[in-house]
């Protein structure tokens, strides 16, 4: 028999025997295609955590009040205390800032953004460059100068195709001159971008912007602290506490009336919960891959008394061994390969389609993992398409046929 | 299959020469399918030698004995052995198909043989869908379809009504008439049946307890 004929029986029995084919590809599809969306999801929560922490420098320390106490404030003064090398030695540039939504208008244009009160060095620390003017001053913060940095969309939106530096704009009623346009950050997941955000010396916030704050006029909502280095920041985060512990005379035993963050233990802490994630992720992937492997023996298993039968009833009627475990051959890689394919193309459509609906998190399709994926069940499908084959060609044909 | 051995047929001397109309007839269990599947090289004895054409049938490989029973040897079983997911003209065509011939003629091949066996208008209808009768005429046509030497039946009138059994006898001897020199060999339970033959060989126990030549 001519390898073309034993196609075309391979093909016939796959169509005759629809259910079959169907429930052999179902177990490979959902094999395959499980573990490459899984893999890629893990990935993509990688990637969403990196691009996350790529914004702040790792050794950024911040101080807030701890909302559990009562009345618990921070003020201006608590960060001239920090800043103080004798109290934190290892601090090398302090920013309180002030913060509140406000609206703004300018050119016709009115919109409500996130104002921020700080201090020059806030835009260094924090590496922010600019695209046009640049930072207001230390002067600018000492005089109470009513100037303005804009973040990036903010920018457009007030003053859409045109220069935006030098302008003069409106925060809630009062009036000032746009310095700088920082230049554009992108997401940062959910904390507010820097491009849509407004900077203002924190003395204007405080005194005219944002006066009716809870905690006073000399309140700050928070402290940001960069470190000299991400090894030292454990130790500014130790003198930080200590130093405001004796300022805000808390006895022992008395609790902190606030909290201080640094990034390097936050991204530590969140790093190796991704790792975790994604060897769950990893884990589930291969119980899929079993279920589906298992899947595919069953239904395989199930199929060989009725195979077994055909076969000797092909063999009675003529047919050589060798031509019976090709056709089985032909018969598994067909389906295995296809149902293989399928599963690919179903992952890809899964990634595509969550990739169209949202952006905050890319799940993305892991080479490896289609590679594994398709390998395992393949092989699973293969080995058993074939066994019922090599087992009953080596049969006598009455044997075979008298199989149950 | 399992560790029972049992010795089914015990020194059967038989000779069945070119162009032979046999029934073998005997008692259920006497060995009767046994022989056959001997006969037809579906099974080896374990001691003795089967002659086929004064060829020694265990000195054959598989593939030679694959081909003897494509080519020579046609194949009636006492379960019919059809392939239930394809139709009855393919079923009768899967030998013309092992044999090598193209696919235009084996399908004329194996219609003009379902139309032998009365069954030209069943041609895409699948086994399940016929009578056992009609069953057994497609298994027939598939014996058939191949023009082979030496025509096997097993109890192939054990399924049907008097009626219908002697439509396939008839069969059988015009085949006859029409190729003198095929050989038909059958296994039977029916006394007339049996009495239409030429020789009738009756088995017990695994042995020949009679071999009358009419
Ligand atoms: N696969 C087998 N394993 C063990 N014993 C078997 C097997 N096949 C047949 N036999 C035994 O061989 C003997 C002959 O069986 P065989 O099928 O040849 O009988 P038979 O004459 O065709 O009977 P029937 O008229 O019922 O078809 C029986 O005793 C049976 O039990
Ligand atoms: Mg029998």
């Amino acid at each position: 028999m001519s390898l073309l004929e034993i196609f075309r029986t391979a093909f016939e029995s796959l169509t005759t025997n629809k259910l079959r084919t169907l429930l052999t590809m179902l177990g490979i599809v959902i094999g395959v295609a499980a573990v490459v969306i899984l893999l890629a999801m893990g990935e993509g929560v990688q990637l969403y955590i990196d691009k996350q922490f790529a914004g702040f420098g790792s050794n950024l320390i911040t101080i807030t009040p701890n909302l559990k106490v009562p009345d618990a404030r921070l003020t201006i003064d608590d960060s001239r205390a920090i800043a103080d090398k004798v109290n934190v030695p290892n601090a090398r540039r302090v920013v309180p800032s002030v913060g509140g939504e406000l609206k703004i208008s300018a050119n016709g244009n009115s919109i409500s953004r996130n104002i921020n009160g700080v201090t020059a060095e806030n835009f260094a620390m924090r590496n922010i460059g600019f695209i046009q003017g640049s930072s207001f001053s230390q002067t600018d913060v000492e005089n109470h100068n009513r100037v303005a940095v804009l973040g990036y969309k903010v920018a457009q939106d007030l003053f859409p195709n045109q220069i935006a530096l030098g302008q003069n704009i409106l925060i809630d009623s009062l009036p000032a001159r746009v310095v700088g346009v920082t230049e554009r950050k992108g997401s940062q997941g959910p904390s507010t971008s820097t491009d849509d955000m407004i900077f203002v010396p924190i003395t204007v916030a405080q005194e005219k912007l944002l006066s009716n704050r809870p905690g006073g006029v000399k309140s700050v909502s928070s402290i940001t602290v960069e470190a000299d280095s991400a090894a030292t920041s454990n130790q500014a985060v130790n003198d930080i506490a200590k130093t405001l512990r004796v300022r805000h005379n808390l006895l022992a035993g008395q609790t902190d009336d606030f909290q201080v963050q640094d990034q390097a233990s936050l991204l530590s802490s969140l790093s190796s919960i991704v790792n975790i994630l994604q060897i769950f992720l990893a884990l589930i992937g291969a119980i899929a891959l079993l279920v589906g492997g298992i899947g595919i023996m069953n239904i395989m298993i199930v199929n060989v008394t009725e195979r077994t039968r055909e076969i000797g009833v092909r063999k009675a009627i003529g047919a050589d061994p060798a031509t019976i475990r090709l056709q089985f051959l032909i018969e598994a890689i067909v389906v295995t390969c296809l149902a293989g394919v399928l599963g690919i193309v179903l992952s890809w459509l899964c990634v595509v389609i969550t990739n169209s609906v949202q952006t905050t998190f890319t799940p993305v399709i892991q080479p490896d993992a289609v590679a594994l994926a398709f390998g395992v069940s393949v092989f699973i499908g293969i080995v058993f398409g074939l066994y019922p084959a090599i087992r009953a060609s080596n049969m006598e044909p009455v044997e075979a046929l008298r199989y149950e | 299959m399992g560790d029972n051995s049992l010795t089914v047929l015990h020194g059967v001397d038989l000779m069945i020469r070119a162009g032979e109309y046999v029934a073998i007839i005997g008692p259920s269990g006497s060995g009767k399918s046994t022989l056959m599947n001997v006969i037809g090289c579906l099974d080896k004895p374990t001691t003795g030698q089967y002659r086929l054409n004064q060829q020694d049938v265990s000195q054959l490989s598989e593939k030679e004995l694959a081909r003897q029973r494509n080519k020579n040897i046609g194949f009636v079983f006492q379960r019919f052995n059809l392939l239930g997911k394809i139709s009855a003209q393919r079923n009768v065509e899967l030998p013309a198909q092992y044999a090598g011939i193209p696919l235009s003629q084996r399908r004329a091949l194996s219609q003009r043989a379902m139309e032998e066996v009365g069954l030209g208008d069943r041609l895409d209808h699948r086994p399940l869908e016929l009578s056992g009768g009609q069953q057994q005429r497609v298994a027939i046509a598939r014996a058939l379809v191949n023009r082979p030497n030496i025509l096997l039946a097993d109890e192939p009138t054990g399924a049907l009504d008097s009626k219908t059994g002697k439509e396939i006898m008839d069969l059988f001897e015009s085949l006859q008439v029409q190729n003198p020199s095929m050989t038909i060999i059958l296994v039977t339970h029916d006394h007339d049946v049996a009495a239409r033959a030429k020789r009738v060989v009756s088995i017990r126990d695994g042995l020949i307890a009679s071999d009358i030549t009419n």
